[in-house]
């Protein structure tokens, strides 16, 4: 047995207080009765209340959460089915394209965002349509969602017995049933953890977001960073702190649909 | 033309015609060539690499030849795909699907030809019970031990009560002992339940107590076909020989032949054999391959007309039911099992002289 030294402990608590502290005092401060300042003047669920008469923030929360359904949707679909053309299909260039799929993942965000929009302004210019705005955030949030739904179902792929497919075929089903019956399902934890992932991303995100918005498609991150500039308010404590909650809860989600697959393979 | 049911027509489960297959520079089959019977158990035994593996799966429909015919019950069958082939294969990493419970596992090849529900219900519950699993009906596969996991997929190939039933190495992961046991149970089941089995293995023991017929494999090619009996008694190369039990080997210079009798010179002296038939074809001259079986020959004693050759014992190997000799007999040295029945007065020691006897028939003449 390993003993355990208090030492070991000490850090272990100092970490994580390095991790959640920030985070606590948010979540502390979005009760706090004053409105500017960083002094405590009491408890109060006031600004938690008031959310629900903040028109733009309410707005900014519907377009967040249309946002990241939508994009979540559609990446899901195209990084699914890109994990299982790259797990079971032999075509050129396979190990290079595996590869450049995971550029996005390391680039910077500032990069990735500049490049959209330049990218949009170019097919701006050549084709109709395009005008910065909810549609050009989806399909920019598509983009830096797939290739993390395509590593995670393919790793999930990957750890399946290849053989099952064959076990199938094997016993009458054709490849549509074989489809149906084995392989998808065993994707299914792969997809659904994958997507969770891709949903806080878009959740999220600020940066991709702030440069492919147009007027009308404010985010609840554009809208805290906006607020910010005039000053820290307790109502931008309130919806970061449901933002922190929002996405800890999908983070545990993924965890324990992880968890409880992996006792079953 | 084919004939519309096969299952009436033809006495061959399987028949394979020259099939060759070739992964890169590997050449898996160099033209293999036999016939399954109907109803029996028959094995493809050979070395890892010896094209085995590969030929149950193109029969399954897992694998194609490069070349080659296929029939299975007298249907020619290389354009079908495996899942419609009348074939199901027990797989050597079992295959179970992790996320069906064992009864759907079973259930799977029956749902796949959309039976109906209560039929499908009858016959998995009939098959639990014959392969002993009906506790385990609501499991998971990782749940499982190697023994139960196997059980479970020899259930989900024979409720579909295939024309052939293909097990690719089925015992290969379990202990010895388990080994043993479920040899006896696979044997005792294919007899009951008249399924042609086609049953891939190393384990030449595995080969010679569960099958009807063997057709041990090397390089991609059938070295000999035959019964376990046929053999181990009379092996046609030195591949086969070697490969099953044990061998003592020696060349042998030909002198005469008369009919199926055949005298020949070896480093043990002038020698004796009886050819099973008149009818083998022999150089007759030049050098030949012999052999025997260490338990073939015999220490002291033997019969009339024996080959009998003076030697000194060089080595003795006590193993409780039966004691392994080296004999020296000055060119050459001769492995001999003898069975510790009891029945000799004298023990043997090491270095006494002995006159070895090698009776004409238990000599065997190989090729290359």
């Amino acid at each position: 047995m390993i003993r355990r030294s208090p030492a070991t402990a000490l850090i272990a608590l100092l970490v994580l207080v390095f991790l959640y502290a920030p985070l606590v005092v948010v979540i502390i401060y979005s009760f706090n009765t004053a409105r500017y300042g960083a002094e405590w003047h009491g408890f109060t669920v006031d600004w938690y209340l008031r959310l629900i008469h903040n028109d733009p923030a309410i707005a900014a929360t519907i377009n967040t959460i249309e946002l990241a359904c939508t994009s979540t949707f559609f990446s899901v679909l195209l990084g699914s089915i890109l994990a299982y053309g790259m797990s079971r299909y032999e075509f050129p260039f396979k190990r290079l394209f595996h590869h450049v799929l995971h550029v996005p993942v390391f680039i910077p965000d500032i990069v990735m965002a500049v490049a959209l929009l330049l990218f949009f302004a170019v097919l701006r210019k050549w084709l109709a349509g395009f005008e910065l705005g909810m549609t050009t955030m989806t399909l920019a949030h598509i983009t830096f969602q797939i290739p993390f739904i395509a590593i995670v179902v393919r790793a999930r792929m990957a750890d399946c017995d290849p053989q099952l497919e064959e076990a199938a075929a094997d016993l009458g089903a054709g490849p549509w049933l074989t489809f149906r019956h084995i392989t998808f399902p065993l994707m299914v934890p792969g997809i659904v953890a994958g997507g969770l992932l891709a949903f806080t991303l878009s959740l999220d995100d600020f940066v991709v977001s702030f440069f492919t918005s147009g007027p009308g498609s404010t985010t609840l991150p554009i809208l805290i960073y906006s607020s910010v500039k005039r000053g820290l308010t307790p109502d931008i404590n309130a919806i970061a702190s449901l933002i922190v909650i929002v996405s800890a809860l999908t983070v545990v989600t993924v965890a324990w649909l992880r968890g409880r697959t992996e006792v079953k393979t | 033309m084919q004939p519309a049911d096969p299952k009436s027509n033809s006495a061959l489960a399987v028949e394979c015609q020259h099939l060759t297959r070739r992964f890169g520079k590997i050449e898996a089959l160099a033209g293999v060539s036999l016939n399954v019977r109907r109803g029996e158990f028959f094995s493809l035994l050979g070395p890892s690499g010896c094209g085995k593996t590969t030929l149950l799966r193109i029969i399954a429909g897992l694998d194609l030849p490069d070349s080659g015919g296929l029939r299975i019950g007298g249907i020619e069958s290389l354009r079908l795909p495996a899942w419609k082939r009348p074939v199901n294969t027990v797989f050597q990493s079992y295959a179970l699907f992790p996320h069906l419970s064992v009864s759907e596992n079973i259930a799977f090849g029956l749902r796949m030809k959309r039976l109906s529900a209560i039929e499908i219900t009858r016959r998995t519950t009939s098959v639990m019970e014959l392969t002993q699993i009906m506790p385990l009906a609501a499991r998971h596969p990782n749940e499982l031990s190697g023994g139960q996991k196997q059980r479970v997929a020899l259930a989900r190939a024979i409720v579909n009560e295939p024309q052939v039933l293909l097990l690719d190495e089925p015992l290969g992961a379990l202990d010895l002992k388990l080994r043993k046991e479920l040899q006896l149970e696979l044997h005792h089941l294919q007899q009951r339940l008249e399924m042609t089995f086609v049953h891939v293995t190393h384990d030449q023991d595995e080969a010679m107590t569960m099958s009807d017929r063997v057709a041990v494999m090397n390089a991609g090619r059938v070295e000999q076909l035959g019964t376990p009996e046929e053999i181990y008694e009379r092996p046609k190369t030195r591949f086969v020989a070697e490969f099953i039990g044990e061998c003592n080997l020696f060349e042998g210079k030909f002198i005469s032949r008369d009919g199926s009798r055949l005298e020949a010179d070896s480093p043990l002296g002038r020698l004796r054999i009886d050819l099973p038939s008149t009818a083998i074809e022999l150089a007759e001259q030049g050098k030949l391959l012999l052999g025997i079986r260490p338990e073939r020959i015999s220490l002291v004693g033997g019969h009339a007309g024996d080959n009998r050759v003076l030697g000194r014992i060089e080595e003795i190997t006590f193993n409780g039911a039966e004691s392994r000799y080296r004999i020296n007999l000055g060119k050459v040295g001769l492995r001999v099992t003898e069975l510790n029945t009891g029945r000799r007065d004298v023990g043997l020691f090491v270095g006494d002289s002995v006159e070895v006897a090698l009776a004409p028939g238990n000599i065997f003449l190989l090729e290359g």
